[in-house]
């Protein structure tokens, strides 16, 4: 292959001239953890004379057309005034930056457009574009730049993560209520052991008689590659991950379902296990109607050796489905490490070094989408802004030959810029390319760097699919759930179910029935309870929606549950073996009022949380 | 009414004072009871013969364009928005005309700026404002922040609110170049026409945005004054008139009319001395009365501030906003504040991207 000089892009007989794409990403805000609808949403930048915001919900709500109600955050402009705009629907289903879409604004310039394009899409009411074939391939431009954008690709899966920590925050009240059981515990005559307010998975797995590691066979989400086929369900994290990064002393949350979501409600069991083991791993639980919420943190004590990061493992979970008859398993792997900012460059006025940082040779991707190709230099970033810049970037296809590549550059931003490079039809698989970048400096000052790169065809990505792997999991090969919960109305007040064998009254909140041959242990929690009943009133009053009153309920409901089948567990252990009236399992009035005080508690902490 | 009186009025210096001061339909309507003015039943403009029916020395209801049928081509706005932005348009080019018409004044054979924003930088030394904040030399920065102050000035949006009738005025102010009351009917009030089309430091080509902000008032008074070293030959003088929406009784086709002195459509004007000169300085007002927002009260002026920021995106020349208030908003355009944000948010090391991309080429069949 033989090097030419430098071709920027060639003259196209269609060229209906040029536009400027530019990007902004804003930070999300901390505020919009808590409540989006009650923030009042100024803007960062505002001053004294400026005037003040609408509420929004969004970062960019008050730059938009009305923070309320706007959603051109995509705008075309003509002379610095809009013509037409997109709403966010743009920005996930053609860009596919779903996280973004609240938080970044596009705005094209059109003004460097032939005459005769510009006169195609202007309309005299300026109420919009005329949607034909100059609009299209402007559509097609703002596509192909930003759709394979690295950083934007990096904003997105932070983002990603940034939605499931958002998670976080609804843990609050949870976690009150876990360290309330916990203190209850300690007071409540029981001998668990174990953390009580964090539902231990392994505890779990070790009170369902688990413990014993059987060889047997495994359904994951698999690419096709791996194993041999099997069936739905399986199990799926959000966000989807096969591995996952973890800071520590920050929570991180990953939610934990069934696919199909339907069949959450057939999980007869889910364990997880963390291998190699890792002490200052906390692994949560919080089982909802249609997933689980894994809080993951790492709390290292003040000694912890910082040459130890980073610490490696693999959590797996382990899930049971009523009429499946193998395990199913989800393994992500965990990497954590403190965050680490990288060092602030050093940038000159007079740059010295230029060179491309995408590994070589570096893959063109055939298809509409341009390839980012980076490059580092150290010019001060303003160096190249303005109509006269006193550096100017030029970057082509040097190899003899090849035409029609069209390249451009992104802003330099703290010394790192792209070369987007945009294939021709004609390109064919295999082709290797040279190209040459100049930074070129006033004097006659110039830096140059290359790179080779070779046309490539993007893989089909493997959809991942259900297929049944080898490999070894804990306890037996069939399970029953380990209990059945029902509903005790006012109705069945009279039936004798309650603790002792009594009938229900008024200030009543659950019992629990020993597993016999016939049933299993079966958790029994009183809908007609008076306080409930006041509770389920003031939720209304609150003018709550239905979903939020369903969601306080079931907070409720599983928490009295787990509760009950923690005492039956203590129950069982506290066979009376000597003559330490200490050590006596409690009595059905002992544990009638440890059932009404936990419930009462949550009550009351549900009642004052938001 | 005695000719000689209404003559008086229609030129005297204390009309300009009350065309400035009104900002109420209720306040035209009495202005124009004062007036002579010919009613729209009296007077019907006819293209062929516009001096037929005319009343020498009374003003007469003539069309915007001289079209009859300029609806079409005035109600084409779908918000209120646009219209105004257009009519800030008009300002800016009327301020960059000014520049220009001085440079050749100085210079005969200076090549014109082959843009807009190349005309901003050449005569007002600003460049794309959006890259000012981004500019992190803070002497240069600070520079170019005062000759934005100073650049604001020139150009006005001033929303207005009567609380009792409950209606908004929407004013547009420029310290432009303005016209001669002679050539007000043939630019300002004309649609259509337009000379800018080879002047690529201009912005408009259709010769009408503007004059949708009509279809948006219920009157718009218009007054407009030509820097004096240019009226080029005109006498000097200020060109007002009102405009409104006529209805023919039985018929489906309204239209938008001015009030004109003479058939060929020149508008009246206020005869310049020493008081009404200070009144008035050059450029043109467009006060539009009973401004149609959709709703009421002070989200309004919330609303502009957002609404004109994010249509006029990254403004040519900035403007002052008042908006229900004396003291004005600063407006850049959202391409502007977007560039302050992300400038503080680098200043605090907080994550954020702002990535522009070179000009890139478009491939269109034309």
């Amino acid at each position: 292959m033989m090097a030419g000089p430098v071709s920027v892009s060639t003259a196209d007989p269609a060229d209906a001239g040029n536009i400027s794409i530019r990007v902004v990403v804003l930070p999300r805000k901390l505020e919009e953890q808590d409540s989006p609808s009650e923030i009042e949403d100024d803007p960062i930048d505002l001053v004294a004379d400026e005037m003040l915001a609408e509420s929004g919900a969004s970062p960019i709500a008050s730059y938009l057309e009305r923070p309320k109600t706007g959603k051109l955050c995509v705008v075309f402009l003509v002379n610095g005034q809009r013509h037409d705009g997109l709403d966010n629907s743009f920005i996930v289903q053609q860009l596919g930056f779903k996280y973004l879409r609240k938080r970044m604004m596009i705005i094209i310039d059109v003004d460097g457009l032939r005459p005769e394009a510009l006169g195609e899409l202007i309309q005299g009411s300026r109420q919009g574009f005329y949607k034909g074939r100059v609009w299209e391939a402007i559509f097609g431009r703002v596509v192909a730049t930003l759709k394979g954008d690295p950083d934007l690709q990096k904003l997105e899966e932070d983002a990603e993560a940034e939605v499931a920590e958002l998670q976080a925050g609804d843990q609050k009240v949870k976690e009150a209520l876990d360290t309330l059981i916990d203190a209850h515990h300690h007071y409540a005559d029981h001998a668990i052991a174990g953390k009580g307010g964090e539902v231990g998975l392994e505890q779990a797995e070790s009170a369902l008689g688990a413990a014993t590691p059987v060889p047997e066979s495994l359904v994951s989400l698999l690419s096709p590659e791996h194993g041999q086929a099997a069936d739905y369900p399986v199990l799926a994290v959000i966000p989807e991950a096969s591995s996952c990064t973890l800071r520590p002393g920050i929570d991180r949350v990953l939610t934990v379902t069934s696919h199909p979501s339907s069949a959450w409600s057939a999980l007869a069991s889910l364990t997880s296990t963390v291998d190699p083991k890792v002490p200052e791993l906390h692994v949560a639980e919080d089982r909802a109607a249609k997933s689980a919420a894994i809080r993951l943190l790492f709390d290292p004590p003040k000694d912890f050796d910082p040459s130890d990061y980073p610490v490696r493992t693999t959590l797996r979970f382990l899930a049971r489905f009523n009429g499946q008859k193998e395990v199913r398993q989800l393994a992500i792997a965990l990497t954590i490490k403190p965050h680490t900012p990288p060092p602030e460059p050093e940038l000159l006025d007079e740059p010295t070094v230029l060179k491309v940082s995408t590994r070589q040779p570096v893959r063109l991707w055939l298809g509409s989408t341009d390839t980012h190709v980076r490059v580092r230099w150290n010019g001060k970033d303003d160096l190249t802004l303005g109509p006269s810049p006193r550096w100017v970037l030029k970057g082509g296809c040097v190899s003899t030959g090849r035409t029609g590549i069209a390249t451009i550059f992104s802003q330099p931003r703290k010394g790192r810029f792209s070369l987007l490079v945009a294939l021709p039809p004609d390109a064919t698989v295999g082709e290797e390319l040279r190209f040459e970048i100049i930074a070129a400096g006033p004097h006659g000052v110039s830096l140059t760097a290359a790179f080779d790169a070779v046309v490539s065809e993007r893989p089909e990505p493997l959809q991942p699919e259900p297929r049944l792997i080898s490999g070894f999991v804990p306890g037996g090969a069939s399970r029953r759930p380990p209990y059945a919960l029902r509903y005790i109305t006012k109705d069945q007040w009279e039936n004798g179910t309650c603790f002792g064998g009594e009938n229900w009254g008024a200030s009543d909140a659950a019992a629990y029935q020993e597993p016999t041959d016939k049933q299993p242990l079966t958790l029994l929690i009183n809908q007609d309870m008076d306080s409930l009943e006041a509770f389920r009133k003031h939720l209304t009053a609150r003018k709550l929606t239905e979903n939020e009153v369903k969601s306080r309920l079931l907070k409720y409901t599983s928490h009295v549950a787990f509760h009950l089948y923690q005492m039956y567990q203590s129950a069982q252990s506290l066979v009376v073996t000597d003559d330490d009236e200490s050590y006596r399992p409690p009595t059905p009035n002992e544990q009638r009022a440890e059932i009404h005080r936990v419930a009462m508690t949550l009550l009351k902490l549900m009642q004052v949380s938001r | 009414m005695a000719d000689s009186k209404v003559t008086a009025l229609i030129d005297s210096p204390t009309l300009l004072s009350r065309l400035l001061t009104t900002k109420t339909a209720t306040a035209v309507e009495n202005l124009l009871a004062e007036l002579p003015v010919v009613p729209e039943t009296s007077y019907v403009w006819v293209d062929a013969d516009p001096g037929k029916g005319w009343h020498a020395g009374k003003l007469h209801w003539v069309p915007v364009g001289r079209d009859r049928g300029n609806a079409g081509r005035i109600q084409l706005a779908g918000d209120p928005y646009n219209p105004s932005a257009e009519r800030l348009i008009n300002g800016m080019e009327a301020i960059i005309e000014l520049a220009r018409r001085r440079e050749l004044r100085d210079d005969a054979a200076a090549e014109p700026p082959q843009s807009p924003r190349e005309a901003v930088e050449r005569y007002f030394g600003l460049p794309r404002l959006d890259l000012i904040p981004r500019i992190k030399d803070k002497d240069i920065r600070h520079g170019l922040e005062e000759r934005l102050r100073e650049a604001r000035r020139r150009l006005l949006l001033r929303l207005e609110f009567d609380k009792k009738l409950r209606e908004f005025s929407l004013e547009i102010r420029d310290f432009g170049i303005g016209q001669t009351p002679e050539r007000v009917h043939n630019t300002l009030l004309s649609l259509g026409r337009t000379d800018k089309a080879d002047k690529p430091y201009l912005i408009g080509v259709f010769g009408q945005g503007g004059s949708s902000t009509y279809a948006a008032s219920r009157y718009s008074v218009v007054i407009s004054r030509r820097e004096t070293e240019f009226i080029d030959g005109d006498p000097d003088g200020i060109g007002w008139t009102v405009v409104k929406k006529i209805v023919p009784k039985g018929r489906r086709d309204p239209y938008y009319a001015y009030l004109a002195a003479l058939p060929e459509g020149r508008v009246p004007t206020v005869i310049l001395d020493a008081n009404v000169a200070t009144q008035f300085e050059s450029g043109t007002m467009f006060r539009h009365i009973g401004y149609d927002f959709g709703r009421q009260g002070s989200a309004v002026a919330r609303t502009l501030f957002y609404a004109m920021n994010h249509v006029l995106f990254s403004p040519v020349l900035p403007y002052d906003l008042y908006a229900l208030k004396d003291k004005a908003d600063a407006m850049h355009g959202t391409a502007y504040r977007l560039a302050r944000q992300t400038a503080q948010l680098e200043r605090e090391g907080k994550p954020f991207l702002d990535n522009s991309f070179q000009p890139q080429s478009v491939a269109a069949l034309l």
